[in-house]
């Protein structure tokens, strides 16, 4: 087993009586590419955010290669980098005036500054766009010049809630190349996703989150025995453990008709 | 099709209304009470004063108070045309709609009937109605008062629309977001210059002329119609006809021709404000060469720093500052028979009493400047919180570039004018880093007041604010700055000039209690001069930066708490567990 990057014990957030995320554990190792789905409002931007120190847990912990981020916020942030869904930046800088905010911040050098953004920036085909104000990017290039920016520092775990969500194909495949190009050199990366054939495709290990519960861990061929599921999809296996009885009726009526044809 | 548009608007407004969040219903309640007692007292200011108030009189108060009520319309108004014309979130889907411009631009049109006039209407129609019950007016005169009202607001009305249809034609798309403030701005300096009117055409003071029954203006002025067709109408005389035919006529004129700018000034000002500058984006490689990368406290300032320069929305908080020291202070100074050469070659006079204004304006622009950099946060709060930055950096961050705008802004302003008053170097360096120092502690106060109270309405970038933490930190800014006004004194005022500024100390009102102040200081100094200065500066220094960095500690510990910025949204409707509240 290797070294764990991300460690996730008894998380839980309520909302008075509510729970929206009911004590989930789980370890994600140095390196791996995590998928995290769940249908909406099952409760991963809400774990997402737990885990990147933007909501406090109402109970458990989360740590980023053994450092509890609510006990020492400033030490494990060192370590993230985070894309929301929706990037909100600063919308009077530019492109490249945000990759110059937030390498100040991490203090890395000029050098390896200019040479790392103008990588970026050209892997995601912003190069020309760098100078322009963000409030004039399109809602992909806003998300882009995110991801830019949470890479620029060089993360040790980079947490993506719906990245694709916006990128256009190239982007898109850009992305995957990096992100898996990234987890080989050993960053770790949590990533949500609604796009199931992604997460088929791309991630390590897959969790499935629902009603704030993990119903399903382990990586696609364990998805795939644990319940008999060995034939069926990602989509299936999803649909079934999220779908209520009369979605799953639904569902089944209509793959039969389709066999039917 | 206009009914089902109507119908429309009035479910939106119907579910607005109902989906308010709880502490809403108890303002709008405020606000009725509020507007209750305001009706009430002027209708007992009728009542009681009804007997003095010839029929000159009312002509020329009605004049007065219609002029009045067309500012506020256009004031009030001007904005919210902005808002109904070009950003409401609607017009995406109605455009795309088998749906003719001008149903859609009616129906705004009727949407901004209810709000600013609607109220004006009620304000003026009731103590109307009540001065013709206790004047025993003629039946002529309630229709007329009626008709005369909307026909006033209708011009009012109209010329808000008409300058926003004609502006979003001249004003470049790329400036779309400061058009509003702009519009704002440009409402305040219109109603300034339409006030400025009756006293150009008159001699005497205004309200000397109005209970003097003198007319307030000449007869082809179109209130002067509205006045007198009411004032007709009172009487049971039938010359009211032809003044009240020429408002119609002019009221139509106005809705005619707003109507005739609604193709090219609504749908393709809005397809030009939403399309962007529509200029071809400059295609270039960024600006590696010059990337300059800082420290953690300097790149937070610089961050800040861009959004303020580049905003032109940001610096409409230096207006009432400005309105203040040009209009209020020149104007103390230069009323009767004054004149501004008069105060030059007199710098041992003109440079305290500018010291004081100086740090008057201080107190109330550079708490309010620093408390304002929390919420400028806004949706991006995110981005702070996922950075390995401290409270502390954050903070001192946002504190030395909130400082040192103002500061570099009114330094320029005090050379210019010292430069004029012919003041002596000490003067200048004295005072400059004097208040240097003290505004510290002013920008430390109002970053803690910004930290718990920070506030972010997208429709109102102006409104960082809640009410309770800034009419505390309006207190406190106050209370700052009387008690800097000791130290200040004691250091920099030659102790000899103690009688002089006695002698303004005598002076009632704001000047004369600061002179006030200084006068006791100096008379200290007059004892022992070195130690009241050493002890003053040492005072000033000590307490600005010990409150700066207090406050700033506290500020710094609020944000490592989180802190929430509250996102002004008119419903209540939210998802089950959706935030709504930017966290920092």
């Amino acid at each position: 087993m290797g070294e764990t990057a991300i460690k996730l014990s008894g998380l839980t957030k309520s909302y008075r009586k509510t729970a929206a995320v009911k004590r989930v554990s789980l370890e994600v190792e140095k390196g791996e590419l995590f998928g995290f789905l769940g249908p909406n409002g099952a409760g991963k931007t809400t774990t997402i955010k737990m885990m990147t120190g933007l909501l406090k847990p109402t109970e458990g912990s989360a740590e980023i290669d053994g450092i509890d981020i609510w006990k020492n916020p400033l030490e494990a942030k060192k370590k993230i980098a985070y894309v929301p869904d929706q990037p909100n930046l600063y919308p009077k800088l530019t492109g490249w005036d945000y990759l110059e905010f937030i390498a100040s911040v991490f203090r890395i050098p000029r050098k390896q500054f200019r040479t790392k953004a103008a990588e970026l920036l050209e892997t995601f085909s912003l190069t020309q766009d760098a100078d322009d104000l963000i409030e004039s990017y399109s809602h992909g290039m806003k998300q882009k010049i995110a991801i830019c920016g949470a890479l620029v520092s060089g993360p040790d775990v980079f947490f993506l809630d719906e990245p694709t969500v916006g990128l256009d194909p190239k982007s898109a495949r850009s992305l995957k190349n990096l992100l898996r190009e990234e987890c080989d050199k050993g960053m770790t990366v949590f990533m949500s996703t609604h796009i199931l054939e992604i997460a088929e495709q791309m991630c390590d290990r897959i969790g499935i989150i629902f009603s704030g519960d993990i119903i399903a861990l382990g990586t696609m061929e364990e998805l795939k025995t644990q319940g008999g599921n060995a034939d069926k999809s990602l989509e299936d296996i999803f649909l079934e453990l999220t779908g209520g009885e009369e979605q799953q009726d639904i569902i089944a009526g209509m793959s039969e008709n389709g066999d039917s044809k | 099709m206009m009914k089902a548009l109507l119908k429309n608007q009035w479910k939106i407004f119907w579910n607005t209304a109902r989906t308010q969040p709880k502490v809403n219903y108890i303002s709008y309640l405020v606000l009725f009470i509020v507007f209750l007692i305001l009706l009430n007292w002027v209708i007992r200011g009728i009542w009681f004063m009804g007997d003095a108030i010839t029929e000159a009189v009312l002509a020329g108060l009605l004049s007065y108070s219609f002029l009045m009520m067309i500012g506020f319309i256009i004031l009030l108004g001007l904005p919210q045309v902005f808002k109904h014309l070009y950003s409401a979130t609607d017009l995406n889907l109605l455009f795309t709609m088998p749906i003719p411009t001008n149903y859609i631009f009616w129906i705004k049109y009727i949407q901004s009937f209810v709000g600013v006039p609607l109220i004006m209407f009620v304000l003026y129609i009731v103590p109307l109605f009540v001065y013709g019950l206790f004047a025993g007016a003629h039946i002529l005169y309630y229709p007329v008062v009626l008709f005369t009202l909307l026909f006033v607001i209708l011009i009012g009305l109209s010329i808000a629309y008409l300058l926003n249809l004609i502006l979003v034609q001249i004003i470049p798309a790329s400036r779309a977001n400061e058009f509003m403030s702009v519009m704002g701005a440009l409402a305040g300096l219109l109603v300034y210059v339409i006030f400025l009117f009756p006293g150009r055409t008159n001699e005497a003071p205004l309200p000397e002329v109005i209970l003097s029954g003198l007319p307030l203006f000449p007869d082809w002025f179109p209130l002067t119609w509205a006045s007198n067709a009411i004032t007709a109408a009172s009487t049971g005389s039938l010359s009211f006809i032809m003044p009240f035919l020429l408002m119609f006529v002019l009221a139509s004129v106005f809705v005619l021709v707003t109507s005739m700018l609604v193709d090219r000034g609504f749908r393709t000002g809005w397809v030009k404000l939403n399309e962007g500058s529509g200029k071809k984006r400059k295609k270039r490689t960024a600006k590696k060469s010059r990337s300059k990368l800082n420290h953690p406290i300097i790149a937070v300032g610089k961050k800040e720093w861009f959004s303020l320069k580049r905003d032109m929305r940001e610096w409409l908080s230096f207006i009432p500052i400005f309105i203040f020291m040009f209009v209020f202070v020149f104007s103390a100074f230069f009323s009767g028979d004054g004149n501004v050469n008069d105060l030059r070659g007199f710098p041992e006079i003109t440079w305290p009493i500018a010291q004081v204004i100086l740090l008057f304006v201080y107190a109330i622009t550079n708490a309010q400047f620093a408390s304002f950099s929390v919420a400028r946060e806004a949706k991006s709060t995110w981005i702070l919180e996922i950075l390995p930055l401290t409270g502390k950096e954050i903070v001192f961050g946002k504190l030395w570039i909130s400082w040192l705008v103002p500061f570099v802004l009114f330094t320029v302003i005090e050379l210019a004018a010292g430069v004029y008053l012919g003041w002596t170097p000490v003067q200048f360096i004295g005072g400059i880093v004097m208040k240097a120092i003290l505004s510290v502690g002013m920008s430390g106060i109002g970053m803690w007041f910004g930290a718990i109270g920070a506030k972010y309405n997208p429709e109102n970038p102006q409104n960082r604010l809640r009410f309770a933490p800034a009419l505390l930190m309006m207190i406190a800014s106050f209370v700052y700055f009387f008690a800097v006004l000791i130290p200040f004194a004691i250091s920099l005022i030659p102790a000899d000039a103690a009688e002089l500024v006695g002698e303004v100390g005598n002076m009632d009102g704001f000047i004369g209690t600061a002179a006030g102040f200084i006068y006791t200081a100096l008379v200290w100094k007059q004892a022992s001069a070195t130690m009241v200065i050493i002890a003053g500066t040492l005072f000033a220094l000590i307490g600005s930066f010990g409150i700066a960095y207090l406050f700033a500690v506290f500020s710094a510990r609020r944000i490592e708490r989180g802190i929430n910025i509250e996102i002004v949204q008119t419903s209540a409707a939210k998802p089950l567990f959706g935030k709504r509240s930017g966290g920092l």
